[in-house]
C-alpha cells in the first residue's frame, strides 16, 4: 500500500472527486492485473473493474484504517466482484476454482505465453484454489504476505504456511521435472 | 532486493532446510514468475472509466447544517450512557484477590524457576524436576498432557489428531514469541509457527503446518522469542533454552487418531 493512501481516502470523504482520481490511477491497473489473472477475459475484466471502482467510490466512506490496508480493501471489493459477476451469469457452479485460476483460448494468440503458462498450470492444477490465489498474489501480484491475508482471509501466519505448503507440494510432485522444463521452455 | 530473494528468503526463514535443496526450489520459483501471462490494458478503457468516476456526484456527502441537530439530538443519549459507563467501568472490571494475569506468578510459591510447572488437569508420571518429558510420552488412559517450563514460560500441549493444524492447549510466556512446531527432534525440521503469541497467558493457540501430522509420529514444540519484529524468524527469533542445562527447551507429543477434538478452555 502507498503509504499516504489514507490522505486521499479523507480528502474523498470530504468531497474530493480528485482525491478518487488519484487512488483509481494508483491501482487501476494492479486490480485490472489481478481481475484478469482470474477471468482471461478483457471484456471481463473491464466490466469487473468498472464495477469494482464504482463500489469503492460508492463506499469509501466505509473504509476502515484499523482493519487493513486501502489496497487490500479495494483488491476485496474486486474478489467480489469477480465472485458477483460469476453467479450473476450462473457460468460456474464452484465459485473456488474462478479464485485460484482460469485459463481462456486467447491466451494461444500469443504461443510463448501459452507454453509457459502450460507448465505453471500444471503445477497450479495441483493446488487447492486458495493454495492458487495465494502463489498467484504473492509471486504475480508481488504483494506482502500481510495484504494477502487481508485479500482471502486468514492471518499473515497462515497464508505464509500456506505459501510454503504449496511449494513444497509442487516441488514433491514435480521434483526435477521443474528444473528439465525450465530448460526446454528457454530457447 | 530482487523478487526471486525475496521469495526465497522467505521461504528459507520458514524453512531453513529447504536451503539445502536450493537449486530446484530456485527454479520452480523463477519459472512461476516467467510464467506470468502478460496483461495489456486498454488505455481508452482507462481514461473512459476515470471520467465516469469523476463525473459522479462526490464520494462523500459533507454534513451539512441542518443534519448536525439531527445527528446531535439521536447520539446525545448514547453519549449519556457512554459517560455512565465510564465512570462505572473501573468498579466492574476491578480484579479479585486471587486472579492470576502474569505467567511468572502461575507457577507454585516453592517451586525453583526451573522446576516443571504442574498441571492440575493431569499429573506427568516423572520426576517433578525433570524438564525434558522422555522421547515416547508418558502414557496414560486418558489424553496425554505434557508440560515444561523455564522461566516461567510454560507450554501446554495434549495429543493431536492428524491434520494440518496443530492447536496448543495453552502457552504462558514472559514475553511475546512464537510456538514452533517441529518434527525429529526439539531441533529437527521446522513444520509450523504460530502467529505472534503477546506475553502472557493464552489457550487453544492455532499453528498451521506446511505439511499434515502422520499418524503415529511424535513431534516437538519449542518457543521462539520475538526480536520485536513481530514476525517469525527462525535466524533470528532466539530459541527459549532450559537455564539449567542451556539445551532448547521443547515439549513432545503425538499424533494420534483418539486424541480428543478440543482441549479444555482456560
Amino acid at each position: 500500500m502507498e503509504t499516504n493512501d489514507i490522505v486521499f481516502v479523507t480528502k474523498c470523504r470530504e468531497g474530493d472527486s480528485e482525491a478518487f482520481a488519484t487512488l483509481y490511477d494508483r491501482y487501476v491497473e494492479k486490480i485490472y492485473r489481478f481481475v484478469y489473472y482470474k477471468v482471461f477475459s478483457r471484456e471481463t475484466a473491464e466490466d469487473i473493474v468498472s464495477d469494482a471502482f464504482l463500489k469503492a467510490f460508492n463506499r469509501i466512506s466505509t473504509y476502515d484504517p484499523a482493519k487493513g490496508s486501502f489496497s487490500s480493501w479495494l483488491y476485496r471489493i474486486a474478489r467480489n466482484s469477480v465472485i458477483d459477476h460469476y453467479r450473476a451469469n450462473e457460468e460456474v457452479s464452484n465459485i473456488e476454482d474462478i479464485l485460484g485460476l482460469g485459463f481462456d483460448e486467447r491466451l494461444a494468440e500469443k504461443l510463448d505465453a501459452k507454453e509457459s503458462f502450460n507448465k505453471i498450470s500444471a503445477y497450479l492444477e495441483t493446488l487447492s484454489p486458495k493454495q492458487r490465489e495465494i502463489i498467484i498474489l504473492r509471486v504475480w501480484e508481488e504483494l506482502p504476505y500481510k495484504e494477502i491475508a487481508e485479500v482471502v482471509g486468514g492471518s499473515e501466519g497462515s497464508v505464509k504456511m500456506m505459501f510454503l505448503r504449496s511449494i513444497k507440494e509442487i516441488r514433491e510432485k514435480f521434483g526435477p521435472m521443474a528444473l528439465v522444463l525450465l530448460c526446454i521452455m528457454k530457447p | 532486493m530482487d523478487q526471486i530473494e525475496k521469495i526465497l528468503n522467505d521461504l528459507y526463514s520458514l524453512d531453513p532446510s529447504l536451503r539445502e535443496r536450493g537449486g530446484d526450489i530456485r527454479a520452480l520459483v523463477v519459472s512461476l514468475i516467467e510464467a506470468k501471462p502478460p496483461v495489456a490494458i486498454d488505455e481508452a478503457f482507462v481514461k473512459g472509466l476515470r471520467l465516469r468516476l469523476l463525473s459522479l456526484s462526490s464520494p462523500a456527502k459533507p454534513l451539512e447544517t441542518h443534519d448536525f441537530s439531527w445527528w446531535a439530538f439521536r447520539l446525545a443519549p448514547l453519549g449519556a450512557i457512554a459517560i455512565l459507563i465510564l465512570v462505572f467501568l473501573p468498579e466492574l472490571t476491578k480484579p479479585t484477590p486471587f486472579a492470576s494475569v502474569s505467567a511468572p506468578e502461575v507457577t507454585p510459591t516453592s517451586a525453583p524457576s526451573d522446576e516443571v510447572v504442574v498441571s492440575d488437569v493431569i499429573t506427568p508420571e516423572k520426576d517433578e524436576r525433570s524438564l525434558k518429558p522422555a522421547v515416547s510420552p508418558p502414557k496414560s488412559e486418558e489424553k496425554l498432557l505434557t508440560m515444561m517450563s523455564a522461566s516461567a514460560n510454560v507450554i501446554n500441549i495434549s495429543s493431536k489428531k492428524p491434520g494440518v493444524t496443530v492447536s496448543v492447549d495453552r502457552v504462558e510466556l514472559v514475553s511475546s514469541g512464537f510456538v514452533v512446531i517441529r518434527s525429529g527432534n526439539q531441533t529437527g525440521e521446522i513444520i509450523g509457527s504460530s502467529d505472534l503469541i503477546p506475553a502472557g497467558t493464552s489457550g487453544n493457540v492455532p499453528v498451521n503446518l506446511s505439511r499434515s501430522m502422520r499418524e503415529g509420529e511424535a513431534l516437538y514444540a519449542t518457543l521462539h522469542v520475538d526480536d520485536g519484529d513481530e514476525s517469525f524468524n527462525s535466524l533470528k527469533d532466539a530459541l527459549v533454552l532450559d537455564s539449567v542445562t542451556g539445551e532448547p527447551m521443547y515439549v513432545v507429543f503425538s499424533v494420534t487418531a483418539s486424541a480428543p477434538e478440543l482441549a479444555p478452555s482456560l
